[in-house]
């Protein structure tokens, strides 16, 4: 189908096709250009002044992009604004007042310490107090009920421990030596089903006491 | 001690779902009107229809009105037109339209085919008035009272139930009810600017 049509075109056609080329891509290349916009800054410092400023400033839209890297209109919109304000000779703190004053304090990725950003200010460190508090409570309660220090057991442990220990000595010796730790768990054992399940129940009950 | 630990996955459960509970019909996207309390922003622009009348903050005066930030370009707005049209007609609440970032003639014409609603319409081409007011995506609708005051926005489409749950009770309070009941309907905002200028 397509060859057909290719074969129907006169010749001149395709050479007149190729000489467009160049046309074509310099119309692709105008669109891609009309995504970006250009400023002029009268100034080097205004233009560092305008990255810092859409580097801080917060895309009301789209939640977590600042708006130097988001899209959406309302950048757009925000953007030229900050130029224009950067040009009328603002301060970048009258240019965050500015925004902030519309827009709340979600627009400045630094939100002022007040009551209901204390949270996130005070969080983290009382977050680290606590936790150190409680690793230091830890070590000390466990010190003071340990008195034999060679011991790395706390008596408790031992006792639970002793425990297990007698209640593998009560254990097949065959099983035990066959590294099945619960005789129970080994249903080839010629043993009395009595014996096993006997045993079987004592090892099961003993992390309870 | 101990038995109180047994209660404790049960009590952390209640916990979160009172949690949960409350934030469910919370939209995080929303933000705060950052003006609220204040004044509406001053601004002098046409008329969308009358391109040789102005329009001002002072138009915005005289009774308790609703402000829709619209455009042709937002599809949501469409949705939002019949209630809109529904709330003007058999509310008996003013509806000013704020035609924003759009094209006089495509926003006139949408205004023939869908019916108006609005008193009149701001026409703000540049967004410099959605700008000062915080407009941050179509449509928005402002809720300000009979002294030009924002007590507050709703972000998204109105429907039914954003008019019964929220706009109405919000507008019933301010209507010929004392200073005192439209502070607390309007839920926390500074008292100093509301009852200004009460008395008339």
């Amino acid at each position: 189908m397509n060859r057909a049509m290719n074969s129907a075109l006169p010749g001149s056609w395709s050479v007149s096709l190729a000489r467009l080329v160049p046309v074509f891509l310099l119309v692709l290349a105008m669109g891609a250009r009309a995504g970006v916009e250009v400023y002029d800054f009268s100034s080097d410092e205004g233009y560092a002044r305008y990255q810092q400023l859409t580097f801080e400033l917060r895309c009301p839209k789209c939640q977590n992009q600042n708006i130097a890297d988001s899209n959406a209109e309302i950048s757009r919109d925000l953007r030229k604004e900050v130029h224009r304000l950067i040009e009328e000779g603002r301060s970048d703190r009258e240019i965050v007042a500015y925004m902030v004053e519309r827009y709340g304090d979600f627009v400045h990725y630094r939100p002022p310490v007040d009551a209901s950003t204390l949270i996130l200010w005070a969080g983290p460190v009382v977050l680290v107090v606590v936790g150190v508090a409680a690793v230091l409570w830890w070590g000390r309660r466990r010190r003071r009920l340990q008195p034999d220090s060679s011991d790395p057991l706390m008596p408790d442990e031992r006792s639970r421990l002793d425990l297990l220990l007698n209640a593998g000595q009560h254990a097949p010796p065959d099983a035990v030596r066959s590294g099945k730790v619960a005789p129970a768990a080994a249903p080839g054992d010629r043993l009395p089903s009595t014996a096993t399940s006997q045993s079987g129940t004592r090892f099961g009950s003993a992390p309870d006491h | 001690m101990k038995r109180f630990l047994l209660f404790l996955p049960l009590l952390l459960f209640a916990l979160m779902v009172l949690l949960f509970k409350a934030m469910l019909g919370h939209d995080p996207s929303a933000l705060d009107l950052a003006r609220k309390g204040q004044p509406f922003p001053a601004f002098s622009l046409t008329e969308l229809r009358d391109e040789n009348r102005m329009v001002t903050h002072g138009d915005l005066r005289g009774q308790p009105m609703l402000v829709n930030v619209w455009a042709t370009w937002c599809p949501a707005c469409r949705t939002e037109h019949p209630e809109l049209l529904r709330i003007a007609a058999s509310e008996g609440i003013a509806v000013i339209g704020l035609n924003y970032k759009d094209d006089r003639k495509a926003a006139v014409a949408w205004l023939e085919k869908l019916g108006d609603p609005y008193r009149f319409t701001i026409f703000d081409p540049d967004g410099r008035l959605g700008l000062d007011l915080g407009v941050y995506g179509a449509p928005e609708t402002y809720v300000v009272d009979a002294d030009g005051v924002l007590l507050y926005r709703h972000v998204g489409v109105v429907d039914q139930q954003v008019w019964r749950e929220k706009l109405q009770p919000l507008l019933a309070g301010l209507d010929g009810s004392s200073s005192g009941d439209r502070t607390a309907s309007a839920g926390g905002m500074s008292p100093a600017p509301v009852t200004a200028g009460r008395e008339q």
